[in-house]
């Protein structure tokens, strides 16, 4: 997937997208940082065909996006929502295989091979076992799961997911973030925007960061995510840590905003006074 | 008790009984309605006259004259009328509801009834004549309609909200107008039969009255049939729908010409029944589920079996006929508020 300088604006005129490139391939995981509103969803409804850039091209397999019905290129993106909000009571199934509409025509109804890609697309999340269940009736973690498989039933060469970690407890996001180096190392592009930069680090191989419409730098982790970066992109000072991983040879890279480091110590000077004065109290 | 009614529900839940009742119920009334009535026939006598009809055999068989033009020529087209009006309410009911994303949704959230309302008072104070009047609230139906997505027509989107706004302004016009059109009608002779028109009847329907609305009627229903699974990826809600390569303007603008097609069609020889579009899609999604795979043949067939039931009641209950818009919103009201009592009505 090629992105060349893209463009948009909203109908009132106010440009989001201030001339965006970048280059994926086949088997990368395409980390977006950046601050609120810096424009992080509104390039990934441009990419996945919700709004229409008003500048500048997207190609798949250097072939031009504009050339492709919408089906077609659904065929090849899938997007994830940061929230699904259902009015019906879905059973899970029929949830996932409407992942199935861009390959199924205008006055056809999903047949038992869409009710299989559905189910094997549940297996490949490790969530077949919520197959009958009611969608609605999911807990956060499981929902995300079953949005995640009913892009797969799309059965995309390109991934994209908007916050697909910021809802989840510990335990989930790391389940959802290994399905998605899963997917990746299959050949999926994957290609999602998050707050952490320490996810960044750990999962992407590539990551783009991202300010009022641009990008500031787009590259490997290790260029990118610097502290200088972080500064001029989010306003703080940021602390990269290096970190030897307890389990392998490696290092892990970790920020800290400076100014959380310096909150803590407030804490922990408050806690001590508690104390102090506990014990005076005694 | 309400145990009991669990398990009929799971039963009935069971997909091959389900499809069987849902196949029967509907041609049960039917005939239930054609059996029944103020002028008692013997039912031999019913199924010799329906025979005669088909196969040339059964005219050895003498049958008098009164006999059956009841059924051929009034029974008859009413209860095709009724189950073609059940069938096409319900079932735009069930789409608006998918489209709009809103369970309390109903055909006449774009302002048919009160268009086709206006057109029929219209006709009727100007002329009387009965086909004019269907003509026109067939035309003013569709009138309406038009007029919301034109009005809602911004930035050549037409974001839902806008939309459902734009029909009840629409609605508030042609109601204003109708208002007008009874102030200005003769009280003793004009006025009376608007009143009663908007009350919805099926009373006097005949076959030439069917003949050209069975055609809009017929023709929207197979179409949304057709399309009914992607009513499914329509109610995820615009952005999902395209992101899921679902080109939502020309799906929208299919369902919404189709059911105002048919709305307005079974407006105009039925007058304004409400409550219909609202309560059964409700019941079907308690029977079938919400998966528009089922539910929109599942409403077809609820809806058309409860307007011949209705119907059926209307016309025998009492000496003289209650109109039947009445009867559905006597029944409708109470029965819907119950629904919100006892289940989440297949939705929250």
């Amino acid at each position: 997937m090629r992105v060349v300088d893209l463009h948009f604006s909203y109908p009132n005129g106010k440009e989001v997208i201030k001339g965006v490139s970048f280059e994926v391939k086949s088997g990368d995981i395409f980390c977006i940082l950046g601050p609120n509103g810096c424009g992080k969803t509104t390039l990934l409804k441009c990419l996945c065909g919700i709004l229409k850039p008003t500048k500048g091209s997207i190609f798949l397999d250097n072939v031009d996006a504009n050339l492709m019905s919408k089906a077609e290129y659904a065929k090849n993106v899938a997007y994830l929502p940061q929230e699904h909000r259902s009015v019906f009571p879905y059973r899970t199934i029929d949830f996932v295989v409407m992942g199935r509409a861009p390959h199924l025509g205008m006055f056809s109804t999903p047949s038992d091979k869409d009710y299989r890609i559905a189910e094997e697309a549940l297996k490949e999340v490790g969530a077949y076992h919520l197959k009958d269940r009611l969608y609605v009736e999911l807990s956060g973690g499981e929902k995300q799961l079953v949005l995640i498989a009913r892009a797969l039933a799309q059965q995309p060469k390109i991934l994209l997911l908007d916050e697909p970690t910021s809802q989840l407890d510990l335990k989930n996001q790391a389940i959802v973030l290994r399905i998605l180096s899963g997917l990746a190392q299959r050949g999926l592009i994957v290609i999602m925007t998050t707050h952490f930069p320490t996810h960044a680090f750990l999962h992407s191989n590539k990551v783009g960061l991202m300010m009022a419409g641009r990008f500031l730098a787009v590259g490997g982790p290790e260029q990118v995510i610097t502290e200088e970066n972080l500064k001029k992109a989010y306003g703080v000072d940021v602390k990269i840590l290096s970190v030897k991983s307890p389990i392998d040879e490696g290092f892990v890279k970790m920020c800290i905003p400076t100014e959380v480091i310096l909150a803590r110590r407030c804490l922990c000077r408050f806690e001590h006074m508690e104390e102090d004065a506990g014990q005076e109290g005694s | 008790m309400s145990q009991l009614y669990r398990r009929i529900l799971e039963k009935i839940r069971g997909r091959k009984t389900s499809t069987v009742v849902l196949i029967l119920l509907p041609i049960l009334f039917f005939f239930v309605s054609l059996f029944v009535g103020r002028y008692q026939i013997p039912p031999s006598m019913v199924i010799m006259t329906l025979i005669s009809k088909i196969l040339p055999i059964a005219h050895s068989y003498n049958i008098p004259k009164p006999i059956e033009i009841t059924i051929i020529q009034v029974r008859l087209p009413r209860a095709i009328a009724a189950a073609l009006v059940g069938a096409t309410l319900a079932l735009s009911g069930t789409s608006f509801q998918a489209l709009f994303r809103n369970p309390l949704v109903s055909s006449q959230i774009l302002g048919v009834a009160s268009g086709a309302g206006f057109g029929a008072a219209l006709a009727l104070l100007l002329s009387g004549d009965l086909a004019v009047v269907q003509i026109s609230a067939f035309g003013f139906g569709i009138a309406a309609v038009v007029m919301s997505y034109a009005i809602s027509r911004v930035h050549k989107e037409t974001p839902v909200l806008t939309l459902v706004l734009a029909g009840m302004v629409v609605g508030a016009l042609f109601s204003a107008l109708t208002s007008l059109v009874k102030y200005v009608a003769d009280p003793y002779e004009r006025l009376p039969s608007i009143v009663f028109w908007l009350m919805g009847s099926l009373a006097g329907v005949s076959f030439k009255e069917l003949s050209w609305s069975f055609i809009p009627m017929i023709a929207s229903c197979i179409l949304i049939v057709m399309i009914r699974w992607r009513l499914n990826v329509l109610s995820l809600g615009e952005e999902e729908a395209k992101a899921l390569g679902v080109d939502i303007e020309k799906m929208r603008v299919l369902v919404i010409s189709c059911c105002t097609l048919m709305t307005s069609a079974a407006v105009a020889i039925a007058g304004v029944i409400g409550w219909v579009g609202l309560v059964i899609p409700h019941v079907c999604r308690m029977l079938v589920g919400p998966d528009h795979k089922v539910l929109v043949p599942a409403s077809i067939s609820v809806g058309a079996a409860y307007i011949l039931a209705v119907d059926t009641v209307a016309r025998v209950v009492s000496t003289v006929e209650i109109p039947l818009g009445i009867l559905t919103a006597i029944i409708g009201a109470p029965f819907f508020f119950y629904l919100l009592r006892r289940e989440r009505l297949g939705w929250r």
